[in-house]
C-alpha cells in the first residue's frame, strides 16, 4: 500500500462520509439529494481506486445517472411546504427505532463481510467478454429475475399512466 | 525515408511532451530532492495532458461559434457578424471580453450556493468525456480499458448540473427548461448507448483505441473497414448522431432552451461568464459526442484510403470532426424545433425499438462473418454473399423502421394543433 493510495483513500472516504452526513442532516431536500449524489460519486471513485473500472463506471451510470435523477424528479413533482413538517413521533421512539435499525444493518453487514472468504483481485480490467460470459453463465438466473422484475415495474408504470389519458379523452 | 518523416510527424505531440518532461527532470535533479521532483514531474505530466485538451477545445469553441454565426447568417440570407476584424473573424474575442466584463446577476430568491456551483459542475463532464477519445495514432489523453463506459458515465453526470442550474434559479422558466432537459436527456441516452452496443459486440472491447484499431484496415486494399459501411453501422451512426443532437440540446432538440417559449430555460437567470461556461459546456459536449461517434463508426483517426496514410492521423480525425460539426450547424439552420410529445415519441417508439433490432442485425452480421471465413473460402462466392447479406440486413432494418413509424402515426394521427387554454 503506497502513500498515494492512502491519501486518495482518505480523501475519497472523507467525500463519501461528508456527503452521506450532509444528505441526512441538511433541511433543504434538494441539497440532500445533491449530497447523496456526491456520496455516490465518492463510492464510484473508491471502486476505481481499487481497480475495478467496470463496477466504478457502472456505479456512476446507474446511481448518478438514474437514481439521483429520479430522486430529483420526485422532489420536483411533489408538493413542498415552507414550514418543516410537525414531528408526530416522540423523540424517544425515534431514537429507539433508529438504534434498532442501525444495529440490524451493521450486524447484517458485519456477518456478510466476515463470513465471505476474501481473496486478492486477479483481473482488474473491464473485459467485456468475461462479463458477458459471467452474466450468461453462472449469473443467468439473477439476470433473468432482475429482467422480470424490471419488466413488471415497467408494465406497472404503464398501467398507472394509461387510464388517465383515456379519461381525459372522454371528458373532451 | 518518406515513411519515416510521416511517422515522425505522427509522433510530434507525444515527442513534445516527452521532450518537456525530460528537460524538466534534468532541471529538477539539480534543484530538488528526488521524491519532490518525482511528484512534480507526475503533476507536470498530468498538466501536459489536461492543458492541451482545454486549450485546443477552447480554441475550437471560438472557431465553432464564429462558424455557426457566420454559417447561420448565410443560411438565413444575411451577413452574420462582420464588424470586428476582417470579415468579422475577431468576433469570438469581442464576445469573450464582453462576457468577462458583464455584470454577474444572481436572483434574490436564488439558491446562491447551488446557483454558483452549477456552471462549474456542468463544464467538467464534457472535459472528462473529451479525455478518452483517441485523436491520433499516438494522441490519446487517457487510455482506459472501459473508455466507452467512462464516456457515457461522464455524459450522464452532466444532467444533474442542468437540473441544479434550473432549480437554483427559482424561476418558472428555468425549472420548466430543466425538467424538459432531464426528460429529453434520459430518453435519448438509451438509444444513444444502445446504438453503440453493436460496435462493442463486434470489437469485443470497451477500449476506444481497440475500437479504432479494429476499423483501421482495408477490404481488398481500398475500401476502409469502417462500421458506417455496414447496414447496422449506418443505422447505428444515424441513431447515435440523432441521440447526440438531443444530448447536446442542439436544434431541432433544443426544447430545454427554446428561446421563443422558455427564454432559454435553465440559462435564463445566468449572465456574464457563468452563461459563457454553460455555452462552452454545450459546445464541448457537442465536440465530445461527435468525436465519439466518429471513433465508433467512422474509423476514428484512420485515413479513408490506404495510400493517404502518410497524412498524420490527427489531421484525419480533425477533418472528420469538422465535417460532423458542420452538419450540426447545417441541421440547426434547416430543421424546425420538435414538440415535446413528438420528441418523446421519436425516442421511445422509434429509436429505442430500432436500436434493439439493430443489435440483433449486428449479431446476425457477426455470425455470418464467421461462416464466411470457414465455408465460403472461394473468392467468387464471397462477394455475392457479402452483397446479399448487406441488402438483407438493410432491408430488415428499413422494414422495421417503416413499421415503427407506421405504428407511431397510427397512435398519433397528425392533425391541426389545438389550443386549449388560449382561446378566449
Amino acid at each position: 500500500m503506497t502513500i498515494t493510495f492512502l491519501i486518495s483513500f482518505a480523501v475519497i472516504a472523507a467525500v463519501i462520509i461528508v456527503g452521506a452526513v450532509a444528505a441526512l442532516s441538511l433541511t433543504n431536500i434538494f441539497h440532500c439529494a445533491l449530497c447523496l449524489a456526491l456520496s455516490l460519486i465518492g463510492t464510484a471513485a473508491f471502486y476505481l481506486l481499487l481497480g475495478v473500472e467496470f463496477l466504478g463506471l457502472v456505479q456512476v451510470l446507474v446511481y448518478v445517472g438514474a437514481v439521483a435523477i429520479l430522486i430529483v424528479f420526485v422532489i420536483l413533482l411533489t408538493r413542498h411546504r415552507k414550514d418543516p413538517a410537525p414531528l408526530l413521533i416522540p423523540v424517544s421512539h425515534r431514537v429507539i427505532s433508529g438504534a434498532i435499525t442501525a444495529v440490524a444493518i451493521t450486524g447484517t453487514l458485519w456477518l456478510a463481510i466476515f463470513k465471505t472468504p476474501l481473496s486478492e483481485f486477479s483481473s482488474n480490467h473491464a473485459d467485456v467478454k468475461q462479463i458477458g460470459f459471467a452474466m450468461a453463465g453462472p449469473y443467468v438466473v439473477a439476470v433473468q429475475v432482475i429482467a422480470l422484475l424490471l419488466t413488471a415495474a415497467l408494465i406497472g408504470a404503464l398501467i398507472l399512466a394509461a387510464p388517465e389519458k383515456k379519461d381525459e379523452e372522454e371528458s373532451k | 525515408m518518406f515513411a519515416n518523416i510521416s511517422e515522425l510527424i505522427e509522433q510530434v505531440p507525444a515527442l513534445i511532451k516527452a521532450f518537456i518532461l525530460s528537460l524538466l527532470s534534468k532541471v529538477f535533479t539539480f534543484v530538488l530532492p528526488e521524491w519532490l521532483s518525482h511528484i512534480l514531474l507526475s503533476l507536470v505530466s498530468m498538466i501536459l495532458t489536461i492543458g492541451p485538451i482545454i486549450g485546443i477545445f477552447a480554441g475550437l469553441f471560438a472557431v465553432l461559434v464564429l462558424m455557426e454565426r457566420k454559417g447561420l447568417g448565410r443560411f438565413q440570407n444575411r451577413y452574420g457578424p462582420n464588424r470586428v476584424g476582417p470579415f468579422g473573424v475577431l468576433q469570438p474575442v469581442a464576445d469573450g471580453i464582453k462576457m468577462l466584463i458583464k455584470e454577474d446577476l444572481i436572483p434574490d430568491a436564488a439558491d446562491k450556493v447551488v446557483h454558483f456551483i452549477a456552471p462549474v459542475v456542468i463544464i467538467i463532464p464534457p472535459l472528462l468525456a473529451l479525455s478518452v477519445i483517441p485523436y491520433g495514432k499516438y494522441v490519446i489523453p487517457i487510455e482506459l480499458d472501459a473508455a466507452l463506459l467512462f464516456f457515457f458515465a461522464a455524459g450522464v453526470s452532466g444532467e444533474l448540473a442542468v437540473f441544479m442550474a434550473g432549480w437554483a434559479s427559482r424561476n418558472k422558466y428555468s425549472v420548466l427548461g430543466a425538467m424538459r432537459a432531464i426528460a429529453q436527456m434520459i430518453s435519448y441516452e438509451i438509444p444513444l448507448i444502445l446504438a453503440a452496443v453493436p460496435v462493442v459486440m463486434m470489437v469485443g472491447s470497451l477500449s476506444t483505441t481497440q475500437i479504432v484499431a479494429a476499423q483501421n484496415s482495408y477490404i481488398s486494399g481500398w475500401l476502409p473497414q469502417w462500421y458506417i459501411f455496414t447496414p447496422w453501422g449506418l443505422v447505428g451512426f444515424i441513431m447515435f448522431m440523432i441521440g447526440a443532437l438531443a444530448e447536446s440540446n442542439r436544434s431541432p432538440f433544443d426544447m430545454p432552451e427554446a428561446e421563443s417559449e422558455l427564454i432559454a430555460g435553465h440559462l435564463t437567470e445566468y449572465s456574464g461568464f457563468k452563461y459563457a461556461l454553460f455555452f462552452m459546456a454545450e459546445y464541448f459536449g457537442m465536440i465530445a459526442i461527435s468525436g465519439m461517434g466518429i471513433t465508433l463508426f467512422v474509423g476514428g483517426w484512420s485515413s479513408p484510403l490506404p495510400f493517404l496514410t502518410w497524412i498524420p492521423s490527427y489531421f484525419w480525425f480533425g477533418s472528420k470532426l469538422m465535417i460532423v460539426l458542420s452538419c450540426f450547424i447545417w441541421i440547426r439552420a434547416t430543421v424546425p424545433r420538435l414538440r415535446v410529445d413528438q420528441l418523446m415519441n421519436l425516442a421511445w417508439k422509434v429509436m429505442l425499438p430500432l436500436s434493439l433490432v439493430n443489435i440483433l442485425v449486428a449479431a446476425f452480421w457477426s455470425l455470418t462473418s464467421r461462416t464466411i471465413g470457414t465455408t465460403f473460402c472461394s473468392g467468387i462466392n464471397h462477394w455475392a454473399f457479402e452483397i446479399f447479406r448487406w441488402i438483407f440486413c438493410a432491408a430488415l432494418l428499413l422494414g422495421c423502421y417503416a413499421w415503427f413509424s407506421h405504428l407511431m402515426k397510427k397512435g398519433h394521427p397528425t392533425s391541426a394543433r389545438t389550443y386549449r387554454y388560449s382561446e378566449s
